[in-house]
């Protein structure tokens, strides 16, 4: 395949051209990867100028760094059919190679986007169900654009190219699965991060068990987290020996009047035993009362 | 004996008001502040002490019978007291939760806690990066199962949340300042007067709020 000048970019003809603008140039690309993860934008949207690979990497392991360096000016040439338009979009052999029609059926990470907007779309401080089948569904489509990169990466070593310089068709494709690849990552990472974040909050909110509703909603490994994060600050509470899960909220008096919502029965309190049955009125001391609030064993009743 | 007690308490207030005091400028600016600030263990050890020895006047109160009215009085000051300190602490171990892997890369951030927040943070760091490990990276093709970087071809982190430092905050002179200038070509001034309020960015400040000059609110 002969290497061809490419051309600089002003109005893409191509039926795949808008596919490339819509993935690189999609305000979801930069809205919702920066909100989860932060990010300097002036280094979007490819990775800095290689640096020299430090040790040789099998070809077929090949970093993508080599394919991908700052090319504002420059974009695959739009008077040829490409492979980018050849080799159909993960989500079109996904679906069983159709012609994709509306912009939205083509833009490759798609999906994981979805997972983001579950996320975002969820009341502050709560959890939905983890989405496991959108998530391994990302996972997969991860591998898929891993290996249509090797492909191309592979097809231009076979053409004796130089991957670090040559702008062909293939080098672009590539950088369309790199970059594809990048954002399934951030956003996989981003709902993770961030499911997590809610996570921890309720070791405060709710206490170190969690209730079953909440339980069912994580996936193996989060319930992993959660645990070992309690652990983590049960640790820093004992190492210093102060109690830092009551009191969430300023103390306005010393005593409270409570409501006890489920059968307690006999507890001591400080000198002297109380029996706590349901539905009982009672004016205990506030640090008392704390413990089983955060329990939902009683609750401050207020006249 | 009365004359004694009165002495006694007159003085141990007085010493906790100044401390009190500090602690609620702590917490305060440790409140509004974006990112972690210094752990003053001093003060914390000091206001831990007050709180035992008040703890104890409390139980010497109740044993000698003193009026409900005034033991619930010290009961008031006590609580606030320690959910003062609990805020703080609790304030912190949010932030380091927060931001662990921006804290744990930078021995500035890290020198900020205190010993035990440190194993915090170490901790928290490790739980996290296993989690994400387990459930997202080992699933990803070689060459992007970084936890701090997209892929390889990163070349520093660009994957590790960290806290906004160019946020707004509200604050308040303690005494005058005099010029200040906000921006690094001086293009900004501002003339700062004692016991007045501003709002500015924390970047420019940051320096007033580790000299203690300037309070957050």
């Amino acid at each position: 395949m002969r290497n061809v000048t490419p051309l600089p970019v002003v109005a893409p003809q191509t039926k795949h051209a808008p596919m490339i603008l819509t993935l690189l140039c999609s305000p979801a690309y930069q809205s919702e990867s920066t909100k989860f993860f932060p990010r300097d934008d002036t280094k979007f949207p490819f990775p800095p100028p290689p640096a020299p690979l430090v040790r040789p990497i099998p070809l077929d392991k090949r970093p993508p760094r080599a394919i991908c360096r700052p090319c504002r000016s420059q974009a695959p040439s739009s008077d040829r059919s490409g492979p980018v338009l050849e080799r159909r979009s993960v989500e079109q052999v996904a679906r069983g190679g159709g012609r994709a029609g509306g912009r939205g059926s083509r833009m490759y990470a798609r999906r994981a986007s979805q997972l983001l907007k579950e996320l975002d779309a969820c009341e502050p401080g709560q959890l939905v169900v983890f989405n496991s089948d959108v998530f391994d569904q990302v996972i997969r489509e991860c591998g898929e654009h891993n290996a249509q990169f090797q492909a191309l990466i592979r097809k231009m070593v076979e053409q004796n190219l130089d991957i670090e310089t040559t702008r062909n068709e293939d080098h672009y494709g590539a950088a369309i699965h790199h970059l594809s690849l990048l954002r399934n990552k951030r956003c996989l990472m981003a709902y993770m991060y961030n499911r997590a974040e809610t996570i921890r909050s309720f070791r405060w909110k709710i206490g170190p068990v969690l209730p079953h509703e909440i339980q069912e909603k994580l996936n193996f490994s989060e319930k992993e987290y959660f645990r070992s994060h309690s652990t983590a600050i049960k640790s820093y509470i004992s190492e210093m020996d102060i109690d830092l899960t009551v009191d969430m909220v300023p103390p306005k008096d010393p005593y409270i009047q409570v409501r006890v919502l489920e059968d307690i029965g006999e507890v001591s309190l400080g000198d002297h035993s109380v029996s706590l049955t349901k539905n009982s009125l009672h004016f205990l001391r506030r640090t008392d009362a704390e413990q089983f609030i955060s329990q939902g064993l009683m609750e401050e009743f207020l006249e | 004996m009365s004359s004694w007690e009165d002495e006694d308490s007159a003085a141990a207030s007085a010493a906790a008001t100044t401390d009190v005091e500090l602690l609620k400028r702590a917490w305060r600016n440790e409140k509004a502040a974006p990112e972690i600030l210094h752990f003053d263990s001093a003060l914390v050890s000091r206001a831990r002490e007050q709180i035992q020895l008040l703890e104890e006047t409390l139980d010497d109160f109740t044993d000698n019978g003193v009026d409900d009215l005034v033991v619930s009085l010290y009961q008031m000051d006590l609580d606030r007291t320690l959910f003062l300190l609990r805020s703080y602490l609790r304030l912190r171990l949010q932030k380091i939760e927060k931001y662990m892997a921006h804290i744990a890369n930078s021995d500035d951030l890290l020198s900020r806690l205190s010993q035990q927040e440190q194993r915090f943070a170490k901790s928290c760091k490790e739980i996290m990066e296993k989690h994400l490990e387990q459930s997202v990276l080992s699933k990803l093709p070689y060459g992007y199962d970084s936890v701090t970087r997209q892929s390889l071809s990163s070349t520093e982190d660009d994957m590790v949340p960290e806290p906004q430092l160019d946020t707004f905050v509200f604050c308040k002179t303690k005494s005058d300042v005099g010029a200040f200038q906000l921006d690094d070509i001086g293009e900004e001034v501002v003339d700062l007067v004692a016991d007045d309020l501003y709002v500015l960015r924390y970047k420019s400040i940051k320096g007033l709020v580790e000299a203690g000059r300037i309070d957050l609110i």
